[in-house]
């Protein structure tokens, strides 16, 4: 991994914009932004207005507190009732909707959202070109990108590919193992500098090299980066892809079709820089709905600030986030997100909250427990219940170690069972039952 | 076959058509996917020797679904297969404002081309160029439920859909007792479906069903006649259409090939498809002129 900057490690100047301009933009953005929605945009005037909140005067962190929380459940009754892609959260300006995207239907709905030329060209793609830029994706680099088309950002990705000058490969299909065939092949044959892709996918690689026994080393040569969506990746993951595939770094992304943001990883691998002339990212307490400071965690709530598409203000993502403390060693000004996965996923106690990222990580340091899937539930006389699929029988002193390293990790007791899962909370498995459900 | 200077020079360049086997029946340049893949394995060259080095590409995609050769395409290719889909899709009469849905994957051709923002280095693709609103599902079975969401919600003029995603479209339809007024599109590479299922299709779902005639391996879509059954009307300046028939045929029957003169990065002289039927010159009762492409071997 490499630990120290590019001499051409931005996108642009204004990744490196001082932090106090930052803050003044933002709220100048956010002030347009919420007088906008207030007096065009009949979505939030209806939200707002049945909870008491009129605009008044100009934005501020404390004004800023006082305008109410967007939930998916908001949005969903919205579409619902209106039974219409449109609800209200379309601030376009007057230019003409050039896409809609769906987001991935977590709660068992897909949401829309309409993107224009203008968006398209501007904010949110610069912020996904400097996220390519970060992970090192480069002109005329050959990069392996499967994003789809109905994901706002996969559209982002298509345009940010075409602003660095990339040169994208695009095998037929999709990111689900019927296509993994397909995907192996174009990697092997056109030799990609850097894969654009999810962990879900990667796996599904590997084990296509293994039923060919092929040795990934050889079928990944060319590969020297890995750009990593999905879900948070663990220590132990990242150094076991790395050294199957004889990678010289692999990068986490993360983002959300809601709300419309992503971010990547420096070479700091501290977390997510989100571009904050794009959007603002504050962090919620799930249990009292306080603003939380850096180091906190509680869920990620975004806030777009450019217009030209439908727009999220202070949208609960339910995503469990923390804003990192301190600077990062890259120089970037921009704030640092680490984001653990779904707060749906995730015990939820009054001083913490365990996300399935936080218990990935100390199972990945196990061998009979790494990479292996697991559940988790929080029993009061108890503590958490971690069942680890897959795994028949445990050494009682295997056992008792991971349990041990369990506990001392997450400040909690932790008993782990081993047979079977009923629901590991990945994202997949959550959409299927919300959708059968 | 009347062919432009500079496909002949290109094909002269590239290594496809110097590799052929001997047919002495076939006409000259005459190709299949099999010889691609042949080219492709024995020249170890992803492009199965259709990509002219002359033009370094943009962009490179699988060229069909199981056939593991690449297109290698300049910003300028992708831009003239986006005003073929236009027009396609005019003929087909979609007009502007109108909402477009798209029931496939994201790298079929029927996407790809669809819109700017389906593909890198891409300035406008169809929706873009006529003023109309895309939206793409994915093309897995899996997602039929989506595609219903999509209809419900997004209520496009037109919905184009691959062939095999027909079936759990329409089960879904059932079993949600759900019905679309969309119009439908069906396309399928290189296995274009009968008039009787079209029809039957179309009773099913309760709404007009069309085809679209589509080749992936020449990048090739024509759009079907307003009045001929299983006619198709290939754009005359973006494709030569022949049939191949090495053996004396009654009615001219054969395998419709097609050479594509809308991109030159990569080389298409005369793909013989899997598609069986004959070419007719002259007007058509629609009132259009020019090669017709009149699909035989489907019931």
């Amino acid at each position: 991994m490499s630990t120290r900057r590019d001499s051409n490690e931005y996108f642009d100047e204004g990744e490196t914009i001082p932090p106090e301009t930052l803050v003044d933009e933002r709220w100048k953005a956010i002030g347009t932004l919420v007088d906008h929605a207030y007096h065009q945009l009949p979505f939030y005037r209806a939200l707002w207005n049945r909870q008491g909140f009129a605009p008044e005067g100009p934005m501020d962190a404390a004004a800023f507190r006082k305008v109410p929380i967007t939930r998916k459940r908001d949005l969903v009754r919205a579409f619902v009732d209106g039974r219409s892609m449109m609800i209200g959260t379309e601030a376009l300006l007057g230019l003409a909707p050039s896409n809609v995207v769906m987001t991935s239907g977590t709660m068992g709905f897909n949401t829309f959202a309409i993107v224009t030329g203008y968006d398209l060209d501007g904010a949110s793609t610069l912020a996904q070109a400097r996220e390519l830029w970060m992970i090192k994706v480069r002109a005329g680099m050959r990069v392996l990108s499967l994003s789809p088309a109905w994901h706002a950002l996969g559209l982002f990705e298509s345009r940010a590919i075409t602003r660095i000058g990339a040169v994208p490969i695009l095998p037929w299909g999709t990111l689900t193992p019927r296509f993994a065939g397909d995907i192996l092949t174009a990697v092997t044959l056109l030799k990609p500098e850097h894969l654009l892709v999810t962990a879900r996918a990667v796996r599904m690689l590997l084990a296509e090299c293994d039923r060919l026994k092929l040795d990934p080393r050889r079928a990944f040569a060319s590969v020297r980066y890995l750009g990593c969506a999905g879900e948070s990746l663990s220590p132990v993951f990242r150094t076991h892809l790395a050294r199957r595939l004889e990678l010289e770094e692999v990068f986490e992304r993360g983002g959300s079709s809601d709300g419309m943001f992503g971010g990547g990883e420096c070479f700091a691998h501290l977390g997510h820089h989100v571009s904050a002339d794009v959007h603002y990212i504050e962090i919620i307490d799930p249990r009292t709905g306080a603003t939380l400071g850096a180091g906190q965690r509680g869920t990620a709530v975004v806030t777009n600030l450019s217009l030209g598409k439908s727009v999220y203000i202070r949208f609960d993502t339910e995503d469990v986030a923390e804003v990192i403390s301190g600077d990062c060693p890259c120089g970037r000004t921009h704030p640092v997100v680490e984001l653990y996965g779904r707060l749906a996923d995730s015990v939820v106690l009054p001083d913490r909250i365990i996300t399935p990222a936080d218990v990935r990580g100390v199972l990945d340091e196990f061998e009979y427990t790494r990479f292996r899937p697991f559940s988790m539930a929080w029993k009061d006389a108890d503590g958490l219940l971690v069942r680890i699929g897959g795994v028949t029988e445990t050494d009682p002193a295997e056992r008792s170690k991971l349990e041990v390293a369990c506990s001392a990790r997450l400040s909690v007791p932790v008993s782990v069972l081993a047979g079977e899962v009923e629901h590991a909370g990945w994202k997949e498995e959550r959409i299927k039952r919300n959708a059968e459900g | 076959m009347n062919l432009p200077d500079w496909l002949i020079a290109a094909g002269r360049r590239v290594p496809l058509y110097q590799s052929l086997p001997e047919r002495p029946n076939w006409p000259s340049y005459s190709h299949t996917a099999e010889d691609l893949e042949a080219v492709a394995k024995a020249r170890g060259d992803p492009f199965g020797g259709r990509h002219d080095i002359e033009h370094p590409p943009d962009v490179l995609i699988q060229a069909a679904r199981g056939l593991p050769i690449y297109w290698a395409l300049t910003a300028s290719d992708l831009s003239a297969l986006s005003t073929v889909l236009a027009e396609s899709w005019t003929r087909l009469g979609i007009t502007t404002g109108q909402r477009v849905a798209l029931y496939d994957y994201a790298t079929s051709p029927m996407v790809v081309y669809a819109s700017r923002a389906y593909v890198p280095h891409l300035d406008a693709g169809a929706a873009d160029i006529l003023g109309c609103l895309p939206i793409c599902n994915d093309g897995l079975p899996d997602l039929a439920d989506r595609c219903i969401h999509i209809l419900e919600y997004v209520q496009p003029s037109v919905l184009f859909v691959d062939a095999e995603l027909m079936d759990p479209l329409s089960r879904a339809l059932e079993r949600k007792g759900s019905s679309t007024v969309s119009r439908v599109v069906v396309t399928s590479d290189e296995a274009p479906v009968g008039l009787a299922q079209i029809r039957e299709w179309g009773a099913l779902l309760g709404t007009e069903v069309q085809q679209m005639l589509r080749a992936d391996a020449p990048l090739f879509f024509a759009p079907p006649c307003a009045t001929e059954p299983m006619t198709f009307h290939p754009d005359e300046g973006a494709y030569r259409v022949e049939v191949l028939s090495p053996e004396p045929s009654p009615d001219d029957v054969g395998q419709i090939t097609v050479t594509n003169l809308a991109i030159r990065s990569s080389i298409v002289i005369r793909y013989v498809t899997n598609v069986e039927g004959v070419v007719r010159d002259g007007s058509c009762r629609c009132g259009r002129t020019g090669r017709k492409v009149i699909v035989t071997d489907v019931d």
